[in-house]
């Protein structure tokens, strides 16, 4: 657990701030931020099964890890439909 | 590795979003006019078409997220205002399940929307038939479509006409026959112009709960009452003090003579976190040892035995709790996802569970994220 750094000073990357106001709610998964994270999921994933097939893995590791990942690309690939087709 | 591939894990706080047809599939045709409706609306601010819930006549301007009192039409700002805008996992349980299947998480307990957390929306009803059939159509959606979707994915929630006491024990039973395992009741009752938990009013309610073994769901916000907040202070303040509402209702129900002629009653508090547990048992005690003299408080037992009776906190990303689970009790933590709310870590909810309970030992990771779901809310593995 940490609350910064030691000279109280919290050491952040900076952002872009979107342009609306400070009551904007975000607070609902859009299809947008949806696809976004499971692209970023999709990455890691994928990295994942590399892994463990070239570690030799347990079939049944890596049918569990394939399954997922059809899942996510499936569902993304819907949400490329719909976004890029707005 | 302390979550195993064994453990299931069961979110105790999650939502849904109502589908267009909820209450139209259900309410008698004279009230299909009044009953809440989706209609599409032009923004007053932007122009843009929207589609909003109407109920009564009254526009509720929001049908992706839970109105947040005191926020302003304009103020609504670049969440989905269509349905298509939407994750289907949404509204609809099948895609909710293929979104929790690769999230690995089991089992979901999903609250309201459009009528609010526990419902208090019908409770501003002007006919108050038109109300309870609407809070009953909502249980019939969640027990008989969303929930019988998949049983062993989804812990049936209900709500309660809870502004008329006799028809609330009725339905109380009734939910519970068809299978619900909790309740949802607003946080802090008396915000709703209701008497408060501290009054016998609720009794019968709470008999009712007691003899069905339900959760009684404290969500926090239900009652549409904000934290206090100054008038120019950025949202990041509101939204940082929510969990301070569950710490409110707690303290009343501890220093309330109410939990003493419910000795059954079990209530869920829900989304308000769990690292400021340990404090407010500290100050609960602390008050009842010096002020117990002159106050209309039990003297036989200090708060902290009435929460550890009957109390539980959830958590989704607490390190501080976790790291004091001991002083909380590892029997009193339950884990919950939040989906598909922006604060959710889906598609990684079990991954960061699994790194932020990664010093813990399995036995109480296994207690916090399954096995005390599946006690508080009788909701047992599918055979």
């Amino acid at each position: 657990m940490t609350f910064g750094d030691d000279d109280g000073r919290e050491s952040v990357d900076r952002i872009e701030q979107l342009p609306v106001s400070d009551w904007t709610d975000q607070d609902l998964l859009t299809k947008d931020e949806a696809r976004g994270r499971l692209v970023d999921e999709i990455g890691r994933c994928r990295a994942r099964l590399d892994e463990l097939k070239a570690n030799n893995a347990d079939e049944s590791e890596l049918a569990l890890l394939a399954r997922r990942l059809n899942a996510m690309e499936s569902i993304a690939g819907e949400y490329d439909e719909y976004l890029d087709g707005k | 590795m302390p979550l195993q591939p064994w453990m299931e894990l069961i979110s105790v706080d999650d939502h849904l979003i109502e589908h267009p047809r909820v209450w139209s599939d259900r309410l008698p045709t004279k009230y299909l006019g009044a009953g809440p409706k989706i209609i599409e609306w032009e923004r007053p601010d932007t122009g843009q078409m929207c589609q909003v819930w109407e109920y009564e006549g009254r526009i509720y301007p929001y049908i992706g997220l839970n109105a947040v009192a005191g926020k302003k039409p304009e103020q609504y700002g670049i969440e989905p205002v269509r349905y298509d805008d939407m994750i289907p996992g949404c509204y609809d349980p099948k895609a909710r399940v293929a979104d929790m299947d690769i999230d690995g998480v089991q089992a979901m307990t999903c609250f309201p929307s459009f009528p609010r957390f526990a419902g208090a929306v019908f409770a501003e009803g002007e006919d108050k038939e038109l109300a309870k059939l609407c809070s009953a159509a909502w249980n019939d959606f969640h027990l008989d479509e969303w929930a019988a979707t998949a049983p062993d994915r989804f812990v049936p929630v209900a709500m309660l006409p809870f502004w008329d006491l006799e028809a609330s024990v009725k339905e109380i039973h009734r939910v519970a026959a068809k299978g619900a395992k909790c309740v949802t009741f607003p946080d802090l009752p008396d915000r709703l112009g209701l008497p408060s938990v501290h009054s016998d009013h609720w009794d019968s309610v709470l008999s009712a709960m007691e003899e069905t073994d339900m959760v009684l769901a404290q969500h926090f916000g239900s009652g549409g009452f904000p934290p206090p907040i100054a008038p120019d202070a950025p949202f990041a303040v509101f939204i940082t003090l929510m969990g301070t509402m569950s710490m409110t209702s707690m303290t009343d129900w501890l220093f309330s003579n109410t939990l003493y002629r419910h000795p059954k009653l079990k209530i869920g508090l829900s989304e308000g976190g769990i690292g400021w547990i340990p404090y407010i048992l500290e100050r609960c005690d602390s008050v009842w040892r010096k002020h117990r003299f002159y106050n209309n408080i039990n003297q036989d037992h200090p708060p902290s035995y009435l929460f550890k009776k009957h109390i539980h906190g959830c958590f989704i990303e607490d390190d501080f709790g976790v790291e004091t689970r001991h002083m909380i009790g590892v029997d009193k933590i339950t884990w919950e996802c939040d989906y598909p709310h922006s604060d959710s870590f889906w598609p990684q909810s079990r991954e960061r569970a699994a790194q932020a309970l990664e010093k813990v030992p399995d036995d109480e990771v296994h207690r916090m994220v399954e096995l005390n779901a599946r006690e508080f809310y009788n909701f047992p593995r599918a055979a």
